[in-house]
């Protein structure tokens, strides 16, 4: 049986990225913490973290081996792509699922975050008042009336959301005007689609690049928007449950957003380097599912934290 | 099926392996990888296991009496004592991360998943074959971190992260302020990445890879266990993942997510975390199902009993896992009618696992039973097993699991479906394969006595914790006291046993390789029916490069 | 079994900075198979489910499928069954072993669910009590409950007699006549008047506890009516040790250490009692409230059959029905890692006579600089209520 091959699957030759790109980011990772851990203590005396060592140059060193892998092991797919190895129909197919299940991790990484949102903005408050035999309100160590589970969030938020001290940004400005951006960027890329399925490589390289526009002006807009909440002392991120929910949840699809972009870019390099052909542009699909992806994440933050829950509508 | 040499423009499709550096470090060969994967495993499984002969010398008899031996011999007494204590609880913990994530998980899906799926579904190898290599190195990375993090200071001035394997905060944030805490967080984050890559490489190859003619439904019961568990994997890490990066950002940047004062919630991370966790156990078991099948069906002479609804039962068994979550939380101060909810729910996942025992006995029933050495460790698992998924069962109704909560019951309970199943179906799927995989035999005599021995030895570690939890000793205790002597005592004793076990096992390994018994493909007669029995043992590098066809 | 009841000493009882006396201890037993001996009613429910449905349940379930594996093992070896059957359907027995344990499950959650809401949920039953003038037999009790829990039948009441040596005892139904159920006011008539100066305690509401029939069906009812909590005990846990809080008397507080092992004359009880006790009168109700400083920890009381996490910024509530015998003092462990010294934070409780419980809340008043709460003023004046009340 053995003897030539007989089938479409792309075989790999062994390769150096896996080892490097791992080593790379344990690298990292460890010169975040020790990053973290470095810096002046309690008695403004500078600490190295771990070991003696400062992180941030292990962190950087990591990371750039992080990105050196990723360019080493995309150039080489490219590279395959590009000699025919990896384009047998079966093994598209096969692209399709992996990067169908990647998306659908993220969805669920960013279940965690509305996790926790939700779990914030729906219950602000706590429980019944304990009462004692005589019928008065037990106290708390405080001198404050005490409240079954939840007390802390109860006195933390004055059980209302958003909570008490906490300015929200409104929906309709500049997140309205993400989410229309967002939304064009969809139909954007989709035109791009269009064009490359029938042969227009004009059509897709400027649908590519207004899309990549719109993504960039997403995250100047995110931005500014996150300067104003910060510069105006609306909330901040750490100390309160709203500043942490909103600036992870956003941050993190803001992260996507830019990842996202510099995925069209590559496409929009490609793409003049006329890698795409009619029936051969997954590398571009791949990138517009995402896109895609990231868009429906905006669509259910806006709905959720801006409108919903910034209108105190949650609760 | 000799491997002849064949023309390809590829180096690595010679049959002409890569020098030794390239073939084990830049692999991207399913097999190598899978026995990385092993290795792995049983280097990870030593470390663990020493580590529980640790703790259960520790809790020989009462008082501290062990574990003041590794500490500093210079500092005072009192200093030793605390650090004694602090170094049980980060035993109990890194044993408990280091037997579920680099274990277990390794073993079943990374080693007999990597090496057996594809050649179960005619596929020459994975779909991603450089991402089935850095899901390996990333594990890699991440256990290097892992053990790292035991070295530097986690409280006050105590090394390492102390506060059991499920992380809850304010423990595991405010009450564990060092970098040890933050070094297993990041840990855990490859770990999980790693994980999330190699189910997507599964799933991708299982959905896309099979053979001509084998649809899913004639596809073998371990493809099946490894696809429903990848799927497991996709979908609950990722929570995980974001569940471990609130507590980095409470502890680094001050969020409140777990912190009542800031308006967080403490209850938040158990329910991520157990999101999370009750999938991963059955992760952890539904491969060892699969494993458990093929043997049973190879050594009756006899084809799997009820094949569909042994496949759906793996189905509903990873369905219903996702919505039981809270059993793990019924003291925490859930309202009583999300706890009815969780009661019933919980219950449910009784009837797919029944579904799958009885039909293992009846797969048996009618047979012609031959008692192997892996069919030995399938009928100890089955059994364990059960006795393990019965007490489950007691502790899924909140009433009882008030009082059995984080008591030793709970300890005897995910022992009998770990340690005495997820670990039974290891070495069952490690003697039913090893002569594929390294094509030597085993003697089975060393094969039955290390099963004996390990049999007798973890039910006389883990039987009498029942009994300790029902008088109510708390688990993750470093000292009990003197009512509790007696069971801790005959607990020990088994480890003993047990570790003798393990030596005999390893034995078994050294003996096999210097005698080196030349293999046959298929060394099970007729009743071993799955694709890998085609092949030469050890099968060519690259296997199927002309597709076997299904009828 | 023996040695559940334990003598312990008095130097517990010195440490807990009073006077009084702990009688027993109840400990975990060395050898012992099951639980530690039930000490609340609702612990001997916890215990019948476990050991009369739950226990034989799975024993039988695990030798049955022992049995099968034994049986296919003697049977269809090799030897015995050269030839191997090729079958591999039997629509029959896959429905069975679907079915049966539905059957099963279905049977354990009956239980599971009567008892998960019994401790679940705060009893809210009344009790009024009376001093027999020796003539007077209607009484009257004030059905004034939340909705939907007003007393409506003759099984919601219950009425005892305590006679001035301090006997107690339930009257049969047929010893009184309730008029008014499901109105504001019901008035139980007694037949006979009871002897004067016994007490007449009158029972209502609908939460009930104890061993009642099997299925409702077999053997004795045991169960009574559990009154709403009198007595609110918040715990705080903290790295290492329990602070209490009586907030009914006064907020007053005290801290529980481990007690060490040199001020222990029973070794037994070493990481199990803690330098002072939790003290609940005999017989009461009791609520625990609990919350954590640091991180988090579970009160827990093996005897009680009762665990409840100790979460910081959050309160959790659990209850129990004190033993009605004094005298016991039980024991429990922290049971949520909570560090370094999560062994080594113990928790107990005492079960006193109403008059050692009053004189032990006076004096730890006194240690707070409180003044008396228990004078003997109030205690007159109370009793003078009771007996103005009765008609
Ligand atoms: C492989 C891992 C594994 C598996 C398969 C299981 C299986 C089950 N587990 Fe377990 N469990 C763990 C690993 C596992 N568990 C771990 C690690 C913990 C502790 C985590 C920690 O806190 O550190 C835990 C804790 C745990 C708890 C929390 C206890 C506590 O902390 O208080 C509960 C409660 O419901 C529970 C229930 C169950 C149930 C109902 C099953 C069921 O799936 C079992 C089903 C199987 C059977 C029932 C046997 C076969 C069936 C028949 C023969 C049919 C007839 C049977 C009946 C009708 C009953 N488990
Ligand atoms: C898979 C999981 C797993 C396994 C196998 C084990 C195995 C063992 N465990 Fe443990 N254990 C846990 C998971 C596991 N454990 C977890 C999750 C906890 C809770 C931690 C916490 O509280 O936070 C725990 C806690 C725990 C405790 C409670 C500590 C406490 O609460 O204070 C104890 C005490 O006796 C204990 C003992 C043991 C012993 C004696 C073994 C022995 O059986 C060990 C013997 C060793 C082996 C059986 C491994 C052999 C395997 C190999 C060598 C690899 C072979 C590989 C191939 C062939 C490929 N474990
Ligand atoms: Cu406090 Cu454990
Ligand atoms: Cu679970």
């Amino acid at each position: 049986m053995a003897g030539a091959v007989k089938h479409d699957y792309h075989l790999v030759n062994p390769s150096p990225w896996p080892l490097l790109g791992s080593v790379s980011a344990m690298i990292m990772m460890l010169g975040a913490v020790t990053w973290a851990h470095s810096g002046a203590n309690e008695n403004g005396v500078e600490v190295a973290g771990l070991f003696a060592l400062k992180g941030n140059w292990i962190f950087f060193f990591g990371l750039a081996g992080v990105l050196f892998t990723m360019f080493g092991w995309w150039r080489d797919i490219i590279k395959e792509s590009l000699k025919g190895e990896n384009t047998a129909p079966v093994i598209r197919i096969g692209l399709r699922y992996g990067m169908v299940l990647f998306i659908a991790s993220e969805v669920m990484f960013f279940a965690a975050w509305f996790w926790a949102f939700f779990g914030a903005a729906l219950f602000p408050g706590a429980g019944d008042p304990v009462l004692l035999a005589d019928g008065t309100q037990m106290l708390n160590a405080n001198g404050d009336p005490a409240y079954m589970m939840n007390e802390g969030r109860f006195y933390a938020t004055g059980a209302q959301w958003p909570p008490v001290g906490v300015e929200p940004l409104s929906a309709w400005q500049l997140p309205l005007i993400n989410t229309l951006i967002l939304l064009l960027s969809g139909t954007t890329v989709t035109w791009a689609h269009h064009a490359i399925t029938i042969g227009d490589q004009k059509g897709f390289v400027q649908g590519l690049a207004i899309t990549i526009a719109l993504g960039v002006f997403f995250s100047f807009l995110q931005a500014v928007e996150y300067y104003e909440a910060i510069a105006y002392g609306l909330f901040s991120f750490s100390g309160g449950i709203y500043g942490g929910s909103f600036f992870m949840a956003t941050g993190f699809h803001g992260l996507h957003v830019i990842i996202g972009t510099l995925f069209l870019a590559v496409c929009l390099g490609r793409a003049l380097a006329g890698h795409f052909t009619k029936d051969r542009h997954f590398g571009f699909e791949a990138a517009a599912w995402y896109w895609h992806f990231v868009d429906v994440v905006w669509l259910f933050l806006f709905a959720a934290i801006y409108v919903l829950g910034n209108q105190g509508l949650l609760s | 099926m000799a491997d002849a040499a064949h023309t390809d423009a590829h180096a690595a499709d010679h049959d002409h392996k890569p020098s030794f550096l390239v073939r084990w470090f830049y692999s991207t060969n399913h097999k190598d990888i899978g026995t990385l994967y092993l290795i792995f495993a049983i280097l990870a499984g030593l470390i663990g296991g020493a580590m529980s002969g640790l703790m259960r010398i520790e809790l020989m008899e009462p008082g501290v009496t062990f574990l003041t031996g590794f500490t500093d011999q210079s500092l005072p007494p009192a200093a030793q004592l605390d650090a004694a204590k602090n170094f049980y609880n980060m035993l109990i913990t890194y044993h408990g991360l280091i037997m579920i994530f680099f274990m277990v998980m390794p073993a079943l899906i990374g080693g007999f998943g990597n090496w057996f799926v594809p050649i179960m579904i005619g596929a020459p190898d994975m779909a991603f074959p450089r991402m089935n290599n850095i899901s390996f190195w990333l594990y890699g990375a991440s256990a290097f971190l892992l053990t790292l993090s035991m070295f530097v200071p986690g409280y006050a001035g105590q090394l390492g992260f102390a506060g059991g394997w499920v992380l809850y905060p304010p423990l595991s944030t405010s009450g564990s302020p060092g970098p040890a805490m933050d070094l297993l967080i990041v840990s855990l984050h490859l770990a999980g990445a790693s994980s999330i890559l190699g189910a997507i490489n599964f799933i991708t190859t299982i959905f896309n890879m099979r053979a001509p003619g084998m649809t899913l439904h004639k596809m073998p019961l371990f493809a099946w266990s490894v696809l429903v568990t990848a799927f497991l994997l996709v979908l609950s890490l990722p929570v995980l993942a974001g569940a471990i990066t609130m507590l980095l950002t409470d502890r680094m940047f001050g969020t409140t997510f777990f912190d009542a004062a800031g308006g967080g919630d403490p209850i938040l991370y158990q329910h991520l975390f157990w999101f999370f966790g009750h999938p991963e156990v059955y992760i952890l078991i539904l491969p060892a199902f699969g494993i458990i099948s093929h043997i049973v069906s190879t050594f009756s002479n006899k084809p799997v009993f009820g094949y569909m609804a042994m496949a759906y039962a793996m189905v509903a068994i990873g369905f219903v896992g996702f919505i039981v979550w809270a059993h793990h939380m019924y003291t925490v101060g859930l309202s009583v009618d999300m706890k009815a909810y969780f009661v019933a729910a919980t219950m449910v996942i009784a009837v797919p696992t029944g579904v799958k025992i009885f039909s293992w006995i009846a797969t048996m029933w009618g047979g012609s039973i031959s008692f192997r050495t892996p069919m030995l460790w399938a009928i100890g698992f089955i059994f364990l097993f059960t006795v393990g998924g019965v007490t489950g069962v007691v502790l899924a109704n909140a009433g009882i699991d008030h009082t059995l909560h984080d008591t030793y019951y709970v300890v005897a309970h995910f022992h009998y479906v770990l340690s005495l199943g997820a670990v039974f179906a290891i070495f069952a799927g490690w003697y039913y394969w090893f002569e594929k995989m390294f094509g030597v035999k085993y003697n089975e005599i060393i094969g039955a006595a290390h099963f004996w021995v390990m049999f007798i030895g973890v039910n006389l570690i883990f039987f009498p914790q029942h009994f300790l939890g029902l008088q109510g000793m708390p688990r993750r205790y470093i000292d009990y006291a003197e009512g509790f002597a007696l069971w801790n005592l005959v607990s020990t004793w088994g480890y003993f046993i047990m570790a003798f076990g393990i030596l005999i096992w390893a034995m078994g390994v050294a003996e096999a390789f210097m005698r080196r018994r030349k293999a046959e493909a298929n060394p099970w007669g007729e009743g071993a029916t799955t694709l890998e029995w085609t092949l030469s043992s050890p099968p060519p590098f690259h296997q199927f490069n002309e597709l076997p066809k299904v009828k | 079994m023996t040695n559940i009841f334990k003598t312990s000493i008095a130097t517990l009882a010195i440490l807990a900075g009073t006077t009084l006396l702990a009688a027993h201890a109840q400990v975990p037993t060395d050898g012992e198979l099951g639980f530690q001996a039930a000490a609340t009613p609702l612990a001997e429910e916890v215990h019948r489910f476990h050991n009369v449905v739950l226990l034989p349940i799975i024993t039988f379930i695990s030798l049955f499928v022992l049995g099968l594996l034994i049986w296919v093992i003697l049977r269809y070896n090799r030897r015995a069954n050269p030839v191997a059957r090729k079958f591999s359907h039997n629509t029959t027995v896959e429905v069975l072993w679907t079915l049966i344990p539905i059957f099963i499950l279905a049977y354990i959650a009956v239980f599971s669910f009567d008892l998960l809401y019994k401790e679940d949920v705060l009893p809210d039953g009344q009790k009024v009590s009376y001093v027999s003038d020796g003539t007077s037999t209607a009484y009257a009790f004030e059905n004034d409950f939340q909705q939907d829990r007003m007393v409506t039948q003759s099984r919601h009441m219950e009425v005892y007699v305590t006679s001035p040596a301090g006997e107690r005892t339930r009257l049969a139904s047929d010893a009184y006549s309730l008029e008014g159920l499901g109105t504001p006011e019901v008035l139980v008539s007694l037949e006979s008047a009871p002897a004067a100066g016994s007490e007449i305690t009158v029972v209502g509401g609908r939460s009930r506890i104890g061993r009642g029939k099997f299925l409702d069906l077999f053997g004795e009812d045991n169960s009574e009516i559990a009154t709403r909590p009198t007595l609110t005990i918040k715990a705080t846990g903290y790295q290492w040790g329990w602070n209490y809080a009586y907030p009914d008397y006064g907020d007053f507080e005290f801290d529980a250490l481990l007690a060490q092992k040199d001020d222990l004359e029973d070794s037994s009880l070493y990481l199990l009692a803690a330098t002072n006790d939790i003290v609940v009168p005999a017989g009461e109700t009791v609520r625990i409230i609990t919350t954590a400083r640091d991180v988090i920890h579970s009160w827990a009381m093996p005897a009680f059959t009762l665990k409840i996490d100790a979460v910081p910024g959050r309160l959790n509530e659990t209850w129990f029905r004190a033993p009605s015998t004094p005298g016991t003092t039980y024991y429990g462990q922290c049971s949520e890692i909570c560090g370094k010294d999560h062994a080594y934070m113990p928790i107990g409780l005492r079960v006193v006579s109403d008059a050692e419980f009053e004189a032990w809340v006076d004096e730890q008043r006194a240690l707070a600089g409180m003044d008396p709460y228990f004078d003997n003023e109030t205690r007159l004046a109370d009793a003078a209520d009771s007996s103005d009340a009765a008609q």
